[in-house]
């Protein structure tokens, strides 16, 4: 990474440590006056409220990793974190969830590619840093395993959901099998697109030039 | 006369078709969507003609055609909670464990097919990492496409939530236990997965 680009990098995320809280709060705004259509959907105003203000800390989280020299990832990987962050407060503000009967689905496609990223990213860190003789092969090697892998989370969230309704004694999973079967398939779509997208990736770069702009640990950004 | 090569692939086609049908027959979206990976990753698998390679997807493809035929006659829905009025989670946990078997040879099977045709070389740390992932992975589109077939003929009555959980949870325990073997046996005689089969790492 060339000096002014991290430069670059270092001042968007200053900038996205006041942005992105402020930018929750002008949401919460519009609850506590009563003018988000969420409220009009059935959301109580304090889960709004509640929401905001933990997204609005959730969201400095990256950019305070980064400004501390903790954390540095791909700009592609932070931009889908936050995108998904604003997607789900957003539509809860505007009652989307309770009001389309399909956006919780969709919720899922645009959640299942933040896994589906990180796998790829988590990939592609195994086959750059991993001793010279291992290898997950060629692209369409590494997308076959990147698309079984990132896949058996959604798997693995419904088995946590389904334990932790088993050891709280509740009835487990009370949408029923045909909301986890859905949850699943919109799953399988936002994985599909990472997939495809790291197929294009892949033919353009390599895995050490992917992971290049990973920094983990003060020593990394020495 | 056909090599040896083409014999095993063509027993790992024509087993992975039948179960292909047995599966169809039921509604099984897990049977199904194994039966396509066993006969496309077999097929791909036997490029690397050892004998090892050879034997893993003909095991693949016996156990693919025995669990598919135990998943819609003795341990199906109907035969156990309708007539035998056995509990939804038992059921579950039985034919989860069904499933569950034939995902230790095949994920195997998948290692081999990226080894021998996309150039992977997996050590002994990738397969104890990578085994859970992947089975469960296979798994994902097996529910789907059991979701969407079920629904196509309005019949959803054994599709509950103990049934996908249990599915996965034995997949789990299955694959934690075969690739922590596998991988300790590798680990022991350094070895590492390529596209020549299992060899000592140099």
């Amino acid at each position: 990474m060339t000096a002014w680009s991290e430069e670059h990098e270092l001042l968007l995320a200053k900038a996205f440590l006041v942005v992105g809280p402020m930018s929750m709060m002008v949401i919460c705004l519009f609850v506590v006056l009563g003018m988000a259509p969420g409220l009009e959907s059935g959301h109580p105003r304090e889960y709004l409220v509640a929401t905001c203000v933990l997204w609005a800390i959730l969201i400095m989280i990256l950019p305070l990793l980064r400004v501390l020299k903790l954390l540095a990832l791909p700009m592609w990987m932070v931009a889908i974190i936050t995108a998904n962050m604003y997607f789900y407060v957003i539509s809860l503000n505007l009652g989307l969830y309770l009001d389309v009967s399909w956006w919780g689905d969709m919720g899922h496609v645009v959640s299942s590619t933040i896994v589906a990223g990180i796998v790829f990213l988590a990939l592609a860190l195994m086959d750059s840093r991993s001793p010279e003789y291992v290898t997950l092969g060629n692209r369409a090697g590494f997308c076959i395993m990147l698309f079984l892998v990132a896949l058996s989370f959604g798997g693995i969230w419904e088995v946590l959901e389904g334990s932790t309704d088993a050891i709280a004694g509740n009835p487990y999973m009370v949408y029923g099998a045909s909301d986890t079967m859905g949850d699943l398939t919109a799953d399988t779509v936002g994985v599909l697109a990472i997939t495809v997208y790291a197929y294009l990736v892949l033919g353009k770069k390599s895995t050490d030039e992917i992971t290049s702009s990973v920094k983990l640990g003060r020593k990394a950004f020495a | 006369m056909m090599n040896q090569n083409n014999c095993v692939m063509v027993f790992n086609i024509v087993l992975c078709l039948i179960g292909l049908c047995v599966a169809i027959s039921d509604n099984d979206g897990i049977g199904l969507v194994t039966a396509l990976f066993a006969l496309v990753f077999g097929s791909i698998a036997c490029g690397m003609g050892t004998i090892r390679a050879y034997v893993l997807v003909c095991l693949t493809a016996l156990l693919l055609l025995i669990t598919n035929s135990l998943s819609i006659t003795v341990v199906s829905y109907d035969t156990m909670v309708m007539r035998k009025g056995i509990d939804n989670d038992i059921w579950g946990l039985l034919i989860g464990t069904v499933h569950a078997v034939v995902m230790v040879p095949l994920v195997m099977v998948i290692y081999i097919a990226l080894s021998s045709r996309f150039g992977a070389v997996f050590n002994w740390a990738m397969v104890r990492g990578l085994s859970v992932f992947i089975a469960m992975g296979v798994q994902v589109p097996g529910f789907v496409l059991e979701y969407i077939m079920h629904n196509v003929e309005y019949d959803t009555s054994n599709l509950n939530n103990g049934y996908i959980i249990y599915g996965f949870m034995t997949t789990l325990l299955f694959l934690i236990l075969s690739s922590y073997l596998l991988s300790g046996s590798m680990r022991k005689k350094h070895l590492v997965l390529n596209a020549n089969g299992l060899e000592v790492r140099a």
